[in-house]
Parts: structure tokens; C-alpha cells; sequence
């Protein structure tokens, strides 16, 4: 299974497979509208035969292109501000992929029209409108959000979602995050103590925690690549020592925070972090 | 058939003469020292050879793209190198975004800036 999802995810190729697939029916769709366009202006059973024929491998190649969608959506922790982006794409796409597949049939009992039909021209115009606007927020998850970028470097379990510890539970000054079980080696907890969020690894038995956010433009270090002793981020690559949080590669300049973590009888325990932002927000 | 392989191809060289002032943006903020900056050579490159094949091509339908019923060998085996091309130069683009993050929270940095703040992260001093 895990083995799928990596191919169905990209991971081979160095690049999700997504939102290369999705080239196509973008594309015909797109064609097929202009194609109507044509048979309006200069009239011919071609053009609407060819319209239809561009349609219909729009539907096909869609469905093909959803499966490997799924697997990037399978991966998006469930408090990602991506999250909800992502099943609304999902959803505008489905809508429209029924659109255009009723389009699909309403045109195969008119092929002999010299231009396209009034009813499945309609369908066509909601349907560029849904995919192009689905397409727009697919951009949005990549671009702004960073989903599926520098993903083929993290072969390991994602983090599902964020653990939160109350900080009312503290002894000593101390919380305990998650059982120790919940964090195999080499994975990473994505973790959240009094409102400070941080990541928790384990690599050969030792536990590090460090701010969760990258100082170059915050890409999420819960998903990094690990590798001598550093983390790499997924976004633009910058590196730092895991163990004392210092920069070892740019483009970032400044350190990470580190956070005191220990294992204690079966649990992982944070030491409650200072909150030091109200100085920076401004 | 063959006209609307021709209209296709000119509703292409339309769309990639419109796609690559927006390519030439991007490009122009990849710091001289990335590697991302000769993947983005390697890509406009192919490019314009893509475009420059696509163009031979609607010249050799220019004359009888109304009438013919069959696309010539040469016209078939320049759509095919042109396709490719384009395909390997796509999967270039990608992995200028995917591999090393060009564009990625370029939009977004002040939004993930104030999420990493909210959550107690260390940022860098804001630019002036």
C-alpha cells in the first residue's frame, strides 16, 4: 500500500503526478469550448464531432488524473489550512466531471448538427467554469501552501494531524505530549504546548524538538528530510543541525528554537516553552 | 480533421506567446547561484524550440489546411517532436516548483509568517 501511494504520489519522478496529469483534460476541455466557438461562426458536422471527441477523452483523462489526487490529499495533515481547500477542489471537480459526462451523452445523439446544440453548449460554459476555478485553488494549494512540494524527500510517515498538550496537565513545568509508541524512528510528531507549535523527531532512539516553522517562509520542518544529523526544509531546502537548531545551509539566516524533550515511562515529555512572539508581532 | 489539428496548433502558439512573459517574471527572481536558474535556461530553451517547431508546422498546413483529409509525414513528425519536447520541458518546469521551490509561499509569506509568529516560532526580523 505504501508502495502505491509513493508512485501514486510522484515520489520516483521527483514530481506529483497530479498536477502533471491534469494538463489534460484542462487542456481539451479547454478545446472543446473553442471548437463550439467555431462551429458557431464557421458551422460543420467536424467541428462538433471533433468537440465531442475532445470532451469525451476530457471525462477520461479526468478520472485517470483523480487517482493520483487522491493520494496527495491522503497526506494533507487534517488541520492543514490546505485541507478544506482540498475538498473543495475535489468537489468542483467532481461537479464538474458529472457536468461534462451528461455533455458527453447529450452530444452523442447529435453528431450530424452543423453546430453544437444550445443545452450541451451551456453545460460546457459551467463546466470551464468549475474546472478553471478548481484548477485556480489546485494552484493555491501548491503555490501558497506548499502541498506536494519537496514531498519526494520525506519517504516516511506524514504527521496525521497536530497533537495538542494542555498545559493545565504540566508537572514541574513538564507535559506529556503522546505516548512514546506513537513516534517510530525516524518520524515526526507535529506538536502544539501552550500555543507554541514544534515538531518532536526521533532518530536512533534520541528525541529532538524544534519549532515547527522554517525562518526562511515557514515551510512546515514536520515534513522534512532528514539526513546527517540535519534537517532539510521541504519547501526551498535550507538545513539545519538538529541538534542545536543553527542554520548549516541557506537560503534561511536565522536558527531554529529547540525544545527540551524527554521519554519517560512510555511517554514523550516537553518542557512548557516561553512565549516569546509579543515582541515580534508588529 | 486536419483544420482542427491546424486551429489546435495556432490556439497554442497563442497560449504559450501569452505563458511566457509570465515565465520570464518568474525567472527573473531565481538568484544567479541556484541551480533552479539553469534548469529555468534548459526550460525556456526548449521553449522557444517547441514554439519554433510549432510555428514550421501551422506554416506547412497554412496553405491547405481547409482541404486536406491527411496531415503529411513531416507535419506528423514535427507535432511528435514538438509534443515530446514539450513534455520533457513541462516535467523541467515541475521540478523547478516541486524540486527546489521556485514560486512556492511567494505570494503567501506574509500569511505564513503570521502563523509561525502565532505559534511561537523564532522569524527573522521583517524587512523594512
Amino acid at each position: 500500500m505504501h508502495e502505491l501511494k509513493h508512485a501514486l504520489q510522484g515520489k520516483p519522478l521527483k514530481h506529483p503526478l497530479h498536477p502533471i496529469l491534469v494538463h489534460l483534460p484542462i487542456a481539451l476541455f479547454w478545446i472543446s469550448f473553442l471548437l463550439d466557438i467555431a462551429s458557431f461562426i464557421w458551422g460543420g458536422t467536424d467541428f462538433v464531432l471533433a468537440a465531442w471527441y475532445t470532451m469525451l477523452t476530457g471525462v477520461i483523462t479526468t478520472l485517470i488524473a483523480a487517482v493520483p489526487g487522491f493520494a496527495d490529499w491522503w497526506d494533507i495533515r487534517a488541520d492543514h489550512p490546505a485541507r478544506s481547500i482540498a475538498v473543495y477542489h475535489m468537489l468542483l471537480n467532481l461537479a464538474a466531471v458529472a457536468i461534462y459526462a451528461i455533455g458527453v451523452g447529450i452530444r452523442a445523439r447529435s453528431f450530424d448538427a452543423t453546430c453544437t446544440p444550445t443545452l450541451p453548449f451551456v453545460l460546457s460554459i459551467i463546466g470551464m467554469g468549475l474546472i478553471n476555478f478548481s484548477g485556480y485553488l489546485g494552484g493555491v494549494m501548491v503555490y501558497d501552501d506548499g502541498i506536494a512540494v519537496g514531498r519526494h524527500r520525506h519517504w516516511n510517515e506524514m504527521p496525521r494531524k497536530t497533537t495538542r498538550a494542555d498545559v493545565a496537565d504540566a508537572v514541574d513545568g513538564w507535559v506529556s505530549v503522546s505516548p512514546a509508541s506513537a513516534l517510530p524512528d525516524k518520524e515526526t510528531l507535529r506538536v502544539e504546548v501552550a500555543s507554541t507549535i514544534m515538531f518532536i523527531a526521533r532518530i536512533e532512539g534520541q528525541l529532538y524538538a524544534l519549532q515547527e516553522f522554517c525562518t526562511h517562509r515557514y515551510g512546515p520542518l514536520s515534513e522534512e528530510c532528514l539526513k546527517d544529523g540535519q534537517i532539510e526544509c521541504p519547501w526551498h531546502r535550507s538545513c539545519f543541525d538538529i541538534r542545536t537548531g543553527k542554520v548549516t545551509h541557506g537560503p534561511a539566516k536565522e536558527d531554529l528554537r529547540t525544545f527540551e524533550v524527554q521519554e519517560r515511562e512510555g511517554n514523550i515529555w516537553v518542557k512548557v516553552p516561553v512565549a516569546l512572539n509579543a515582541a515580534q508581532v508588529s | 480533421m486536419v483544420l482542427t489539428s491546424f486551429a489546435c496548433i495556432v490556439v497554442g502558439i497563442v497560449g504559450a506567446m501569452l505563458a511566457a512573459p509570465t515565465g520570464l517574471a518568474d525567472f527573473w527572481d531565481i538568484k544567479p547561484d541556484k541551480p533552479a536558474r539553469k534548469l529555468g535556461l534548459i526550460h525556456m530553451s526548449l521553449n522557444i524550440f517547441v514554439l519554433l517547431v510549432f510555428m514550421a508546422n501551422a506554416e506547412l498546413h497554412w496553405n491547405d489546411f481547409r482541404n486536406a483529409n491527411l496531415v503529411t509525414p513531416l507535419q506528423l513528425g514535427l507535432t511528435i517532436l514538438g509534443f515530446f519536447v514539450l513534455c520533457v520541458s513541462g516535467y523541467l518546469g515541475g521540478l523547478m516548483v516541486y524540486n527546489q521551490g521556485i514560486g512556492i509561499a511567494r505570494i503567501s509569506k506574509k500569511k505564513w509568517r503570521e502563523i509561525a509568529i502565532h505559534g511561537n516560532a523564532h522569524v527573522p526580523p521583517q524587512k523594512g
